[in-house]
């Protein structure tokens, strides 16, 4: 077990290098000269794109500004946001919870809905139940998320007056962000966890429980479930590295305080060491939830790790 | 070691030539017989047609201020109603699906021209090159879509085509996945075995004899891409990192709108109808395509 996690970590250490050399690059490889772009060619005059050059160590050849910027992350600096002056990982360590709040609960929502539909759907296929939760699944992945926050907002603020418009980040404002994001990945989450039970349902030790006379809930909970469940724990791995980059759609819509706020304001305003940070940072979540995701089936799934 | 490719050169062939060989029309008889399809089919006609009529159809010019009363609710001479600006909706949205078609369009493009020719070429060359262009892949893949995107378009600038490019540019590794598995499973197969033989050239080996054996989870994959990739890209507009005022881009509507929530719900409404609407009905077909042309994967 050790072992498999060991090797797991070590490949993972290039892919995350790559990915940091593709965030490096961002900047590097951006067509005209960065800092006028950062001042949207409005500069006061050439002094201050030359200061802010060299203060950002544009000057430097192109391989010491590599190193400089591998040697900060190492170190935690990820260099200072250039609209607020602080530090990017301050920034980030500010605003970070909220998203990581958000997409846990909307993790749990998508679970609960995706789970339920998805189990149901593949007990009863063929059946009004199976057709009604793929309507939804298909419904869910054509749903604009930012009209369905919209929509949200307009009914349960607006109209019914149970929510706040502007959230406190208190748990109560938490939940039309959370079932709005959540319920939109539900609908991924049925739909796989129908085929991953449709597979389950079809094997011969199916057929063997069914045969030796246990009660069908028994061969649903105890044999149909316990073996779909290996394929769903992928699938919600996956899924939480999209709620983390789908909270950039929905913090918006429901000004939610987070890492995705922010990065869009990072984004209008050009300031990169803010954008790389950002980027580099939830690129790092998603491929660390992998890693778990990875060494979780192994636990769950005994004949992965000898592989 | 044998097995496999040997089961692939057998059954695989025989299954996509009944594809490629089908006159499109006969495909088109069995794809359409399906409701869903019928159904997608109908709504993407209409938003075609919508498109290439809209100075016919549109009673107003889209950016014309003053068109009606501004925040007029829909009625008889503004069936979409007007904006903050007194435009017509109704013009706005019909000119708004030229830019959703195009989006759709050209991102597809150019995700299928990079992702096939990296799947192509790395599955067909095997070897280092496979190495190098799949290890590349994986890192692009290791990002989730929409935050390269955001990355690319807030490195280039907002702007519609700046965005077109990023959500492109994010995409691609998914063609070159499937492109991929697929040239590995026919560059075993005899009839390419013989093209060698015959002194072929790589390249006409690649483009004439691999290329249109691995089409049909190619034409999937696009279809499947189209709605996605219109999401993605009005979301951006959305958020102002993609097609910016005045342009009537269906997700940049919503941003204007958003401040007329409690006055005006309908001007989110008609754009958000809108793009949930096309989506669903690209995502319909590209389900239904899948169906008829890689039944292995109707479950999926």
């Amino acid at each position: 077990m050790l072992g498999f996690l060991l090797r797991r970590v070590v490949v993972m250490i290039p892919v995350w290098f790559a990915i940091l050399t593709l965030v490096f690059l961002m900047r590097a490889l951006v067509p005209g000269d960065p800092v006028e772009i950062m001042f949207f060619g409005r500069a006061s005059s050439p002094e201050v794109v030359e200061n802010m050059r060299h203060q950002l160590g544009l000057d430097q050849p192109l391989y010491k500004q590599y190193f400089s910027y591998v040697g900060g992350v190492l170190r935690g600096d990820l260099g200072d946001s250039i609209t607020t002056k602080r530090p990017v990982i301050d920034e980030i360590r500010d605003r970070y919870p909220a998203t990581l709040k958000l997409a846990v609960a909307s993790l749990g929502v998508s679970v609960c809905i995706g789970l339920g539909a998805g189990i149901l759907a593949a007990l009863y296929k063929d059946s009004i139940i199976d057709t009604l939760a793929m309507a939804f699944a298909v419904a869910g992945l054509s749903m604009p998320a930012f009209w369905f926050g919209l929509l949200m907002i307009y009914f349960f603020s607006v109209k019914l007056g149970w929510f706040s418009v502007i959230p406190d980040g208190s748990a109560k404002s938490l939940v039309l962000p959370a079932v709005t994001m959540g319920l939109i990945a539900s609908s991924i989450v049925a739909r796989l966890v129908r085929s991953a039970m449709l597979e389950v349902l079809g094997q011969d030790y199916i057929r063997t429980a069914r045969a030796k006379g246990l009660t069908e809930p028994r061969v649903t909970t105890s044999h149909a479930i316990r073996n779909a469940l290996l394929p769903i724990v992928t699938i919600i791995g996956l899924q939480f590295g999209g709620l983390l980059s789908g909270a950039f759609i929905i913090e918006a819509v429901f000004a939610w305080h987070g890492i995705g706020e922010l990065g869009v304001q990072a984004f209008a305003k050009r300031d990169f060491p803010l954008i790389q940070g950002i980027v580099l940072v939830v690129a790092t979540s998603y491929v660390l939830v992998n890693l778990v995701v990875d060494v979780l089936y192994a636990f769950l799934d005994p004949r992965v790790s000898p592989s | 070691m044998m097995t496999a490719p040997m089961t692939a050169t057998r059954t695989l062939p025989a299954r996509i030539r009944s594809i490629s060989t089908s006159p499109p029309l006969a495909f088109a008889r069995k794809l359409f017989r399906y409701r869903q399809a019928q159904l997608a089919g109908a709504i993407i006609l209409v938003l075609i047609l919508a498109a290439i009529f809209a100075p016919f159809i549109a009673p107003y010019a889209p950016d014309a201020v003053k068109a009606g009363k501004p925040l007029t609710p829909p009625n008889r001479a503004h069936i979409f109603g007007t904006d903050d600006l007194g435009r017509d909706m109704f013009s706005r949205i019909i000119y708004g699906s030229r830019i959703t078609l195009r989006i759709g369009v050209i991102i597809v493009a150019v995700e299928v021209l990079i992702g096939v020719t990296v799947g192509l070429v790395a599955g067909y060359f095997g070897g280092w090159t496979d190495t190098i262009l799949m290890r590349f892949t994986d890192v692009m893949l290791a990002f989730p879509g929409i935050i390269l995107a955001l990355a690319i378009v807030g490195t280039l600038g907002p702007g519609l085509n700046n965005a077109i490019f990023a959500v492109a540019l994010a995409a691609w590794p998914v063609f070159a996945r499937v492109v991929r598995s697929s040239v590995l499973s026919v560059r075993e197969s005899e009839y390419i075995t013989a093209q060698h033989v015959l002194g072929a050239t790589h390249r006409r080996i690649m483009w004439k004899g691999v290329l249109p054996n691995v089409l049909a989870p190619i034409i999937v994959l696009a279809s499947l891409e189209f709605p996605a990739a219109v999401l993605v890209a009005a979301a951006l507009s959305f958020l102002g990192l993609g097609a910016q005022p005045p342009t009537p881009e269906w997700g940049a509507l919503l941003t204007d709108a958003r401040n007329y929530i409690r006055t005006a719900p309908y001007l989110i409404n008609i754009p958000g109808m809108a793009i949930f609407v096309t989506v669903l009905a690209f995502n319909l077909l590209g389900n239904t395509l899948r169906d008829v042309l890689d039944p292995r994967l109707r479950n999926r």
